[in-house]
């Protein structure tokens, strides 16, 4: 997943984004709160990890800033030394899906991003889902089912998967899948791409007998061709 | 909420019980690992707050065993004074969505499954419609409308119908389903949950043909869910 860090103190910030680089996540560390806020892709991220004092804006008015955008949709945790328990609920009120007190250890900051991200914000009720073969995609659900079975994706392999069941037939090129779901074209992204496509190709059980093969194009992108009789439409 | 909450010290058990219920939450306090499971067998809630240690089954194994459930996604966040960071993690890994060390802080319970049931259901506002399909259903005229016209419905078909609409997708116990609509005192029949059941799936037409399907669930309830509409889009 990428994660956004803001925590100030260099060492804190240093170490936190080590262990979730070790745990294979991607870290962007942010040192200040308007660096934060200035990201030209805040909807890329999986999710964030704030620190409630900082040298500029308090993490509680990021927090009320990000969740004021409805692109932004992942969940946000409090890692803070702030422990007084107005202050936690100060932060849970205002659309934290959780909240830390400092020293924060390690293998409990993992797990919580992980209980929370397993969960990512469902869209108000109503959203129209999409049905392609045998996968069903109900967007505010962020739920994929497979012959009426749910898969468990993250929110982007689902954004990747619903792009590429959406633009089936047509070759998509690595920058184009970068920009699209990432919100931004980068080249070391590269390798990020390839690791959600073989996930989602394995969650989503992506062949020939499920109606569709998922084609690797060499140096360009990849191209998810339909392969099945006509089922409906 | 219908929280159902385990917690063998009946102490601390029924301070929390009325602090949520303070909070306006229905609370269904159980005092042992088997008997939170045996209701859950055939209730269904909004959240499950647990405990860990509990005579006979751990919280642990309630949460195991909750997973493999028919309530597989229902939210759990545990309570225990367990701290150590390795259980935090095995609770979280088992599928927990979130953990506090007891003794727990009022306020924090309360924020913590308000943020737990926002995260994991869909946005409510009464001010906005709900609209599925041909169904829109104005929460503040309480008038529910079919392609746009009204459906007359009574008092109690009314809630009944916002209240499955709002858990779409969801498995609804008929327990759960008779506590939203008639309240929890009252001593309403299984049979008057399903005659009122039956009564507004045939005034709403609930079907396939649009697009949105009342499934009963044989011992347990029922689950309205959405269905594809096969194409005839009238262009």
């Amino acid at each position: 997943m990428l994660i956004a860090i803001l925590e100030d103190d260099t060492d804190v910030g240093a170490i936190t984004k080590q262990w979730l680089e070790a745990a294979d996540h991607q870290v962007t560390l942010f040192a200040s709160s308007a660096a934060l806020l200035s990201h030209p892709a805040l909807q890329s991220f999986d999710a964030f990890v704030l620190d409630w004092v900082l040298p500029d804006i308090t993490g509680l008015e990021v927090l009320k800033l990000l969740k004021a955008q409805p692109h932004i949709v992942a969940p946000m945790l409090f890692a803070t030394i702030r422990d007084a328990e107005v202050d936690v609920v100060r932060a849970l009120d205002a659309g934290a899906d959780d909240y830390l007190i400092k020293p924060v250890r390690r293998h409990e900051l993992l797990a919580r991003i992980k209980a929370v991200t397993r969960r990512v914000n469902h869209a108000p009720i109503g959203s129209d889902e999409e049905v392609f073969g045998a996968y069903r995609f109900v967007p505010g659900g962020r739920q994929i089912y497979c012959d009426q079975k749910s898969v468990d994706l993250t929110a982007k392999e689902f954004e990747l998967a619903i792009f590429m069941f959406k633009n089936s037939g047509k070759l998509l090129s690595r920058e184009l899948i970068s920009t699209t779901v990432w919100g931004r074209p980068l080249s070391e992204l590269s390798r990020t791409i390839d690791t959600h496509i073989s996930r989602i190709r394995k969650k989503l059980d992506l062949s020939p007998e499920k109606g569709y093969r998922l084609q690797p194009i060499y140096n360009v992108g990849y191209r998810l061709e339909r392969i099945a009789g006509e089922s409906e439409h | 909420m219908r929280i159902a909450l385990l917690e063998d010290d009946v102490v601390v058990g029924t301070m929390m019980q009325h602090w949520l219920e303070a909070a306006g939450h229905v609370v269904h306090h159980y005092v042992s690992g088997k008997a939170i499971v045996r209701e859950a067998a055939r209730e269904s809630f909004d959240v499950f707050v647990l405990d860990w240690h509990v005579p006979d089954l751990s919280g642990e194994e309630v949460l195991r065993w909750l997973r493999e459930t028919q309530q597989s996604t229902v939210p759990v966040l545990f309570a225990t004074s367990r701290d150590s960071e390795e259980d935090i993690v095995a609770a979280l890994q088992a599928g927990a969505d979130d953990y506090m060390v007891k003794p727990a802080r009022r306020l924090e319970l309360l924020a913590r499954v308000d943020s737990l049931f926002r995260r994991t259901r869909p946005k409510q506002n009464d001010a906005e419609p709900i609209s599925i399909g041909p169904y829109s259903i104005n929460l503040l005229d309480r008038v529910i409308s079919l392609d746009g016209k009204p459906v007359e419905m009574t008092d109690k078909e009314y809630d009944l119908t916002v209240f499955l609409f709002r858990n779409i997708g969801r498995l609804i116990s008929r327990g759960h389903l008779s506590e939203s609509v008639w309240g929890r005192s009252s001593d309403v029949q299984s049979r008057t949950v399903d005659t009122h059941v039956s009564r507004m799936r045939k005034k709403l037409e609930l079907g396939p043909a649009r697009g949105v399907r009342l499934t009963p669930v044989y011992n347990f309830g029922y689950r309205l869910e959405r269905v594809s509409v096969p194409d005839e889009a009238p262009a």
